[in-house]
């Protein structure tokens, strides 16, 4: 994985890519006890101006020429396959720009914080976020007065009683 | 009829049963996360195993990572 965050990290470096935190289950990971997972989810702001029919391409021309092939929506960076995503609406563009830094497997890398990937299953709200969830209120240390504020700010108090009322943390 | 015999468990026990998984998952939670990618790739293959023994087929995002740890 030290491989991975060399190269991503140099998409950083060669201005291909502005900023990007791991998200999914490789960032909850960081935070509960693993279970099975087969990619790393990437949050990213690209830099430059964007292509708005093809946002993603100076990603895959960066893989194009580094001979990484690309499997469906994932580009497979050193045996790891990576799938980059735009942040898709305000939650996550807000949980990109507060992400944390962090050092694995002795690399640099940025990851979303517990809070935020917590809001983040709750709007999303699969079977798997659900689960995923319950197992954050029992074994992540997290900041729930940050993560109140996120839901109140996010629109997602209603789901949150409705599922999860006052039964955590 | 035989006589059942009915065992009840005491709930204090059941009640440190559970807090003992807890305490557990708690623990596993504050691995190294170098050792949680390695444990991933391990859930991984038994998966991919299981699915094959049971005739399933793995699709191909569901690859175990060749990756240099």
């Amino acid at each position: 994985m030290k491989k991975t965050l060399q190269k991503i990290n140099d998409l950083v470096e060669k201005k291909i890519i502005e900023k990007y935190a791991i998200a999914g289950g490789m960032a909850q990971f960081y935070y509960i006890e693993p279970s099975v997972t087969y990619d790393l989810d990437l949050i990213v702001h690209i830099s430059g101006e964007e292509n708005n029919l093809n946002p993603l391409s100076p990603i895959y021309y960066w893989a194009e020429d580094n001979g990484y092939k690309t499997e469906g929506e994932h580009i497979i960076i050193e045996g790891m396959p990576v799938q980059f995503l735009l942040a898709y609406n305000e939650l996550i563009e807000d949980a990109l720009l507060n992400c944390a830094e962090i050092t694995i497997f002795d690399e640099k890398t940025f990851i979303l914080r517990a809070e935020y990937l917590m809001a983040i299953m709750l709007q999303t709200g699969r079977m798997t976020d659900k689960e995923r969830l319950a197992r954050f209120f029992v074994e992540a240390e997290f900041n729930k007065e940050k993560f109140l504020e996120l839901i109140k700010q996010f629109g997602l108090q209603e789901v949150y009683e409705k599922s999860y009322g006052d039964n955590n943390g | 009829m035989k006589n059942l015999m009915v065992i009840t468990m005491d709930k204090s026990y059941l009640l440190q049963v559970a807090e003992s998984k807890v305490s557990y998952h708690k623990k596993q939670a504050k691995m190294a996360y170098e050792e949680k990618v390695k444990i991933i790739i391990e859930l991984q293959k038994i998966k991919n195993e299981f699915l094959l023994k049971h005739g399933k087929n793995t699709t191909s995002n569901m690859n175990v990572w060749r990756i240099q740890l």
